[in-house]
């Protein structure tokens, strides 16, 4: 299959694009029930914690960013016609600026990046590579996420 | 609570202690409902068979996460995770043993801060290599 039937039109005008950005309220229930789903080792959700370690107040287990999902992307690269239908996650990777932390209002914007086409044992393979940007009420932005998508 | 490591007395190829982990299905769905992500391979085990695969998997996520705790429970209170990473080449079987190992592959300063770099990787039980990454933590330094 010819790269350019694997990068399309509709793939093309994607890139460099911001998604919508969605605004979530880093609620201590939820970092509660992520970090017990993941058994972090440590009760960095509660206040008395957090005062005894000496962090400035209370912050999130670093993986609760995925937690916060803007689907907007992935939505529109799933239900784009593409004669490659499997979509798996390849990489992840968080790059943290600034601590999140409980009672934070945090926005997320995805971005796709770069489309490339690899060879593979079975095929062609197409490599979405994507930037997700974590804002916090005052600006900052907290942490950046690279992640790829795998299509084959 | 394992002692504070300091950034004077880390060695280049000292590697952390190991974490196990071994995801049941309710883990699983827990994971699945804290973090929205819904995928059937992660709690339809006919829908995953009928994709290859052996059985319900764990969320990438998830493995990332425990790879995450084996780095900020060997870091302290006094470590800062910068940026951590992976690559998703072999997936995990609910019910099977995950090694989350990690090895210091580089020690040095920049920007004020004293950095240690770790290559960071997850096994199964057969051995293989499955999830490879690198992490970046900043550590205290001795008076």
């Amino acid at each position: 299959m010819p790269e350019d039937s694997l990068i399309t039109e509709e793939l093309k005008q994607l890139v460099g694009q911001n998604s919508e950005t969605l605004t979530f309220s880093v609620d201590k229930q939820w970092v509660r029930r992520f970090a017990e789903a993941i058994d972090y080792p440590e009760p960095v959700w509660q206040e008395e914690y957090s005062q005894n370690a000496n962090y400035d107040g209370v912050v999130v287990p670093p993986t609760f960013l995925c937690a916060l999902r803007n689907d907007n992307l992935r939505k529109k690269l799933h239900d784009m016609p593409h004669p490659l239908r499997t979509m798996v996650n390849g990489s992840s990777e968080l790059v943290f600026n600034k601590p999140v932390r409980v009672g934070d209002e945090i926005s997320v914007t995805d971005t796709l990046v770069n489309v490339t086409v690899q060879e593979r044992k079975k095929g062609k393979m197409l490599v979405l590579t994507n930037q997700v940007s974590y804002t916090n009420q005052h600006g900052e932005v907290v942490a950046l996420g690279h992640n790829t998508a795998l299509r084959f | 609570m394992p002692l504070q490591p300091y950034w004077d007395d880390i060695t280049e190829g000292q590697e952390l202690p190991v974490l196990v982990k071994q995801p049941s299905t309710q883990q699983i769905a827990k994971f699945a409902g804290a973090s929205g992500e819904f995928a059937k391979i992660h709690y339809d085990k006919d829908f995953a068979i009928n994709s290859g695969l052996p059985g319900v998997i764990a969320h990438g996520w998830l493995t990332f996460s425990f790879m995450t705790n084996a780095v900020t429970g060997w870091m302290g209170k006094q470590g800062m995770l910068k940026k951590i990473g992976v690559s998703y080449r072999g997936v995990h079987p609910a019910g099977e043993d995950i090694y989350c190992k990690a090895k210091v592959t580089k020690k040095y300063a920049a920007n004020n801060e004293h950095l240690v770099e770790l290559e960071i990787w997850t096994e199964n039980s057969k051995g293989q290599r499955t999830v490879p990454g690198s992490a970046i933590v900043a550590l205290p330094v001795k008076n």
